[in-house]
């Protein structure tokens, strides 16, 4: 692995590069808070039966147990939040660390540009206020190590427990993060023949299954527990909370089972106002990942081909019945993103040969062709940090304007 | 790459320009002003030929005579509104301007310095504490004077726009005029015969106004000091947005005459601005190293003549001039910014005035940076994540980031 030291001289270069631009994202939007909604969630755990988003509390409290101080207050959660979120971002760098060493030498700078875009929105969506201690930077953490063995090629059975402890930790996952694991191994199983073969099909069935089937346990027959449940869970709470602070909703919906559809109406205005909008907003980097897709499944020579490749913008529409019932717009583009990105950094690694000559001749392309090119970076970096709700500072704006003067749907 | 593609690339370079512009301004623009920028606005020459006074008195020119603004927030925040649009229009015709002039084998070059001023540039007046700041009105007179230089037209109009500037603002002098006089000093420097005597005349007496001017503004005595205050007083608060609150510091500071260095504001104020610039200077020291580096070429260059690189060091150290405020003054994010836009811009202008010189250097740095690092366009991003620059603090991040240095020492969140 180390004897191309001229590879590795550039993986260093690069490593440093990229190091100090995701402090200089950290330094820019940390936001040192925790907020309720990811303060409450840690108050769920498994001494009230099997219930949803149970596993995060459930280890909070073992902590507690394990450790001789009393960490059941704002201060230490927060914190110990943060020491989690540096430790999940460690995780994050060895995962482009070991991408770039298994990525052939010539598609080096395709690799980077992508973790360096990737890492743009993930840096800052996790420290900034609103989504600090969120599960789904938890449920990403499982997902990097995953990957890391379908990169590896070892132990990959082990993504079967990780699909099940993310559900665990957010039902949601399986719209969210789990096409992370379902299209490496889709493509797996394209590219494998006989027992490896079957091995992957084996894989993909029982992690997908598992994930249904508690998916459908969690979102309907979990919320069965009383008002004494929701009692004692909010007295947690409001201990873990900053200034005692709990996000009630989250209580009366997963704990009292009580749909929060009515009360969150108006917000889904304002998603189906930002949507469009952002999609306007980002519109240059869609144009390029639409004729990035046409090129590689055009480059496929076979049908099969054709059609592996084509799973692999289709695997992302797992996302969309988020679109439709809830309304974090912010976390759901964020997961869009991450697939990408991350999908096509796995195939890098795997050394997919047409997707990696695709993405290296339409860098190489923008780069030569437009004198504005390095504007696409800094301009991907106006819309950070995403939010949840709002999808950023930008929507929130242009929502909030639109509402003040013409809509009047809160303001 | 074929002409009709470079065509559409050029083409397409400027609208791209303006959607960034137009994504920072929503992005950073939050519908409020500053009190400190509403009180400036109550200054105006009905109390003498005061400091300051210039806006106040086309605010009130705008106000009573064309009738197009009213005597409120609402008022001054569209006449402050009108002046923001201005100064990116200006940036626009200044960019278009230096794109046209621009030999084509440096372009590639300029375009890239365009985008590298735009990231400073744009978010900047659009921030709450920097919204129709005095700093605006003399950035527009900076570009207006650019724009004659690079056109080498109708350059006499450099004096007026420097005694405008002056009245606006007389710490322009030391923050925005060095620009101009550098690049005044260059041209005549790099000139012969009667275009040589023009660039003389025209730097001696643009040395000569701002001197005076300062001389006046800084030495002016208030006749009745209290009388003035207690009235600037009232238009200010009629002109906040509140319609309570003044900028009464600057009241207190510059119209009375209070000694306020050692006020626990102040001295706060003074404190930030000591631990802010080491870690402004540390964040960026990638950037002075390529500045110097590129200075250094410049400069031992024997090709050149020695005249062009004596005005080479000129340029390297006429920054020098904004010493003074650093020394006195606590507006750092402020002249932080002009020292950015010094160097950027005033390489925009030699590269425009087809000093091929500068880009030929330009393009073995970038060959050297691109040695160094995989992704130069790193470099684009990586001073975006930094600002915008606010007043005081030289932006929010250095700002933070030298708080967790120089006080809190840890980035756990305390009880």
């Amino acid at each position: 692995m180390f004897q191309n030291k001229t590879k590795l001289k550039s993986i260093l270069q690069f490593v440093f590069v990229f190091l100090l631009v995701c402090f200089a994202l950290f330094v820019t939007y940390y936001g040192q808070e925790v907020r309720r909604y990811n303060t409450t969630i840690l108050a769920f755990n498994y001494s009230y039966g099997f219930i949803s988003r149970g596993l995060l509390g459930t280890l909070y409290l073992g902590l507690d147990a394990l450790i001789p101080k009393d960490i059941i207050n704002y201060v230490d959660a927060a914190n110990i939040t943060f020491i989690a979120t540096n430790v999940i971002m460690g995780i994050f760098f060895f995962l482009a660390l070991y991408i770039l060493l298994k990525t052939k030498e010539k598609y080096l700078n395709g690799a980077q540009n992508i973790l360096l875009f990737f890492a743009i929105f993930f840096v800052p969506m996790y420290y900034s206020l609103r989504n600090m201690g969120r599960p789904d930077i938890y449920m990403l953490f499982l997902t990097f190590l995953g990957l890391i063995l379908l990169i590896w090629g070892k132990m990959e059975w082990l993504i079967i427990p990780f699909s099940i402890f993310n559900v665990m930790i957010h039902q949601g996952y399986v719209f969210l993060f789990y096409n992370i694991f379902m299209y490496p191994l889709i493509y797996k199983i394209f590219q494998t023949t006989g027992k490896k073969q079957k091995k992957y099909i084996a894989i993909l069935a029982t992690s997908f299954l598992s994930v249904s089937v508690l998916f459908l346990y969690f979102n309907f027959f979990s919320h069965i527990s009383g008002q004494e449940t929701y009692d004692s869970i909010y007295a947690m709470a409001a201990q873990l909370g900053n200034g005692g602070e709990v996000y009630e909703t989250l209580l009366t919906h997963e704990i009292l089972g009580i749909d929060p559809w009515d009360q969150e109406w108006p917000q889904h205005i304002y998603n189906f106002i930002e949507l469009p909008i952002y999609c306007l907003i980002m519109s240059p980097f869609i144009v390029l990942g639409v004729r990035l897709f046409r090129n590689i499944i055009t480059a496929a020579e076979t049908k099969v081909d054709k059609i592996k490749y084509a799973l692999l913008p289709l695997c992302s529409a797992t996302i969309l019945p988020c679109y439709i019932l809830k309304i974090d717009f912010g976390r759901w583009i964020f997961a869009g993103l991450s697939y990408f990105a991350l999908v096509v950094l796995v195939l890098y690694a795997l050394h997919d040969e047409i997707v990696t000559e695709q993405v290296e001749k339409l860098i190489a392309d923008v780069q030569a062709r437009y004198a504005y090119a390095p504007l696409l970076l800094v301009y991907a970096a106006t819309t950070i940090p995403l939010h949840d709700i709002h999808i950023n500072e930008i929507m929130r704006s242009i929502s909030e304007w639109l509402d003040y003067y013409y809509l009047h749907i809160i303001a | 790459m074929s002409d009709s593609s470079t065509k559409k690339n050029f083409i397409r370079f400027l609208p791209a320009l303006a959607a960034f512009a137009l994504v920072c301004f929503i992005r950073h623009f939050k519908f409020t002003m500053s009190t400190y920028n509403t009180t400036l606005l109550a200054l105006n020459y009905d109390y003498g030929f005061i400091p300051r006074g210039f806006v106040g008195t086309l605010f009130q020119f705008a106000n009573e005579t064309l009738g197009i603004v009213e005597w409120n927030y609402l008022g001054v925040f569209n006449f402050s509104g009108l002046f923001t649009v201005m100064f990116y229009v200006l940036l626009f015709v200044f960019y278009k301007l230096c794109l046209d002039r621009c030999p084509e084998e440096s372009k590639r070059n300029l375009k890239h310095l365009l985008v590298f001023l735009s990231i400073f540039a744009f978010p900047m007046y659009t921030t709450s504490v920097n919204y129709g700041c005095l700093d605006l009105y003399l950035n527009i007179v900076l570009v207006l004077s650019l724009i004659l230089l690079v056109l080498g037209k109708a350059e006499w109009l450099i004096l007026p726009l420097g005694i405008i500037g002056m009245c606006i603002n007389h710490d322009f002098i030391f923050t925005h005029a060095m620009l101009i006089g550098v690049l005044l000093i260059y041209k005549w420097m790099n000139r012969q015969g009667k275009t040589q005597i023009k660039y003389t005349v025209i730097f001696a007496v643009f040395l000569i106004s701002c001197i005076t001017l300062f001389s006046h503004f800084e030495s002016y005595n208030y006749e009745n000091p209290k009388e003035i205050a207690s009235e600037i007083k009232v238009s200010a608060k009629a002109l906040s947005e509140t319609g309570k609150s003044y900028g009464k510091t600057y009241l207190e500071e510059e119209i009375l005459g209070k000694d306020l260095s050692l006020s626990e504001e102040r001295l706060e104020q003074n404190e930030d601005n000591v631990q802010d610039l080491p870690v402004f200077f540390v964040l960026f020291s990638p950037y002075l190293i390529m500045l110097f580096y590129l200075f250094l070429r410049m400069f031992t260059d024997t090709t050149n003549t020695y005249t062009k690189r004596l005005s080479y060091l000129l340029l390297l150290f006429g920054s020098v001039c904004i010493l003074p405020m650093l020394f006195t003054d606590v507006y750092y994010g402020r002249y932080m910014f002009q020292l950015v836009l010094y160097y950027i811009a005033s390489f925009i202008v030699l590269i425009s005035l087809g000093e091929n010189n500068v880009s030929n250097h330009l393009n073995y740095i970038k060959t050297d940076i691109k040695k160094l690092t995989p992704l130069t366009f790193v470099w684009f991003l990586y001073p975006f994540l930094l600002t915008p620059f606010r007043a005081v603090a030289i932006s929010a991040s250095i700002h933070d980031f030298a708080e967790v240095i120089f006080t809190e020492l840890t980035f756990f969140i305390q009880p």
